[in-house]
């Protein structure tokens, strides 16, 4: 696994022959596992570039910051990135493209967090190449007094045949927060196919007593729905296993 | 074991038990049947402590203890177990996860997971279960015999002492049907003072969970009981035919 800490907002260089980092530009040449972690960042700015034919895994996290994110993902030509994502932040403050520019590119964006302030993520899809396909998954705790705002946005031009576009976005209440999940899908072409569902809610009253009803506490019930929640969406490197269940752990019952 | 005296229920303001009286002793089998929406879920989710369901009136004992104040979670760790009509489908909560929570809860220690495993490999092995259920999410796409037969590991590994049935026979085919039913039969004769409340419309799961008593609920009581005989007649006469001849009295 190829790990890139991004420390103050800056990619610290480090040698391989997979990766080409140059400032804030991190060009991917070979296919695998790749972590991107963000440490003591406030605002932080990446292109990532991932080489033709590549197929790209790629775990995010970000624990602790107050933090904002512009990031630029490009992906060439018959290439497919994966991103399993985990925030859990004091503030979150993202606006990020995924720019799919050759014919059968692939992106697959896992995202799961735990929003405890102020949280903003706008995701841009532009689907600039035909039968390019992009999947959307946000699963978000809210906690008491939190905000979290989704807006994605699916774009494909006239001409550009034979794309998918899904969002499914889930925001789980914990107590009041205030929460918007807007879905936007522009698309020009007649053969494109698109699938959504944002959902907002707190935990289902059915689950809880379905639980319960097995002797498992309230608390204990919440902090399964939880974990099974935010776990599900995502796949996470053993590096990282302990670390998110033991911050998941903490809300329970809340 | 249970003694339910003179309870009154009600749910949107409207009234589904009334005045309802049942005492099952231990190792019994009853039976209630009765055609739909007359109270026959509504008195299992009320025994188990859903709280959408309001008691204007009455007492449920267990063990002589009044119920109706514990949480849900604590008239389970007390030995009641609700299988579910409709088991809820929970996506990324995984089946195993769930289990061993569940049994840690129950006994109140942290479950091994060696023992954890050889408990639920003989349980869905003496249910004909897929084994691989144990690893996906709470009931998530199941079939409606699976999540049944997982309504029924849970009996196993949970060991309950008095087992609510809530059209268990619903949504399964005669061959599930059968191998449920006689898991529950064997848990049973392993523990002789379980009891048993089955809500059924259909006599066949008697045929392996032999009943003691049967009653037919109408208007949120019972207006008759009988003996499996009863189940028989009913599924013959229809519930009007059987009850006739009471109201006429």
């Amino acid at each position: 696994m190829n790990k890139i800490s991004i420390v103050k907002n800056n990619v610290i260089p480090f040698d391989s022959s997979n990766i080409i980092i140059c400032n804030n530009n991190i060009s991917i040449l070979d296919s695998g596992n790749y972590v991107l972690e963000y440490i003591d960042c406030d605002d932080v700015k990446l292109n990532i570039h991932v080489d033709k034919n590549k197929c790209i895994n790629l775990f995010e996290y970000s624990y602790d910051n107050d933090i904002s994110v512009n990031n630029k993902y490009n992906i060439d030509k018959k290439a497919s990135l994966i991103i399993n994502k985990f925030y859990c932040n004091k503030n979150s403050n993202e606006n990020i493209d995924i720019n799919l520019n050759g014919e059968n590119v692939f992106v697959k964006y896992n995202f799961s967090s735990i929003s405890n302030g102020i949280d903003k993520y706008k995701i841009n899809i532009y689907h600039n190449a035909k039968k390019t396909n992009s999947d959307i998954f946000n699963k978000t705790i809210a906690k008491e007094s939190s905000s979290n705002y989704f807006d994605i946005n699916s774009y494909v031009e006239n001409g550009i045949i034979d794309t998918y576009l899904n969002q499914s976005t889930k925001i789980i209440t914990l107590g009041d927060s205030d929460n918007r999940i807007n879905p936007n899908m522009y698309t020009y072409d007649n053969s494109t196919t698109a699938v959504h569902s944002s959902v907002i809610g707190s935990v289902s009253e059915d689950e809880l007593f379905y639980l319960m009803s097995r002797g498992i506490s309230y608390d204990e019930s919440i902090r399964l729905i939880v974990k099974g929640t935010l776990l599900s969406n995502i796949n996470i490197p053993c590096e990282y296993w302990q670390e998110i269940n033991d911050i998941i752990d903490t809300l329970g019952g809340e | 074991m249970l003694k339910i005296e003179n309870l009154s229920v009600n749910i949107n303001n409207k009234q589904i038990l009334n005045n309802f009286n049942l005492v099952i002793n231990n190792g019994e089998v009853h039976v209630i049947m009765g055609p739909n929406g007359v109270g026959k879920s509504t008195l299992s989710r009320v025994i188990m402590g859903d709280s959408n369901y309001i008691v204007t009136d009455g007492s449920i004992l267990f063990d002589g203890d009044n119920l109706l104040p514990l949480s849900v979670d604590e008239r389970a760790k007390r030995g009641i177990f609700l299988a579910m009509q409709n088991p809820v489908e929970i996506d990324g909560v995984s089946n195993q996860d769930f289990l061993r929570t569940a049994m840690s809860s129950i006994e109140n220690k942290q479950i091994g997971l060696y023992d954890f495993i050889l408990s639920c490999e003989k349980g869905a092995n003496d249910l004909s279960m897929n084994k691989e259920l144990i690893h996906r999410s709470l009931n998530t796409g199941f079939s409606g015999g699976e999540k049944k037969k997982n309504e029924v590991l849970q009996i196993k590994l949970l060991k309950p002492k008095f087992i609510i049935l809530d059209e268990l026979d619903s949504g399964l085919d005669v061959d599930s049907l059968r191998i449920c039913a006689e898991n529950i039969w064997k848990y049973k004769e392993g523990n002789k003072d379980t009891s048993i409340l089955i809500i059924t419309h259909h006599p066949k799961i008697l045929e392996y969970i032999k009943p003691d008593f049967v009653h037919i609920l109408e208007n949120g009581k019972i207006v008759k009981t009988g003996d499996y005989n009863l189940a028989l007649d009913i599924e013959k006469n229809g519930y009007n035919a059987v009850t006739k001849e009471d109201k006429n009295e």
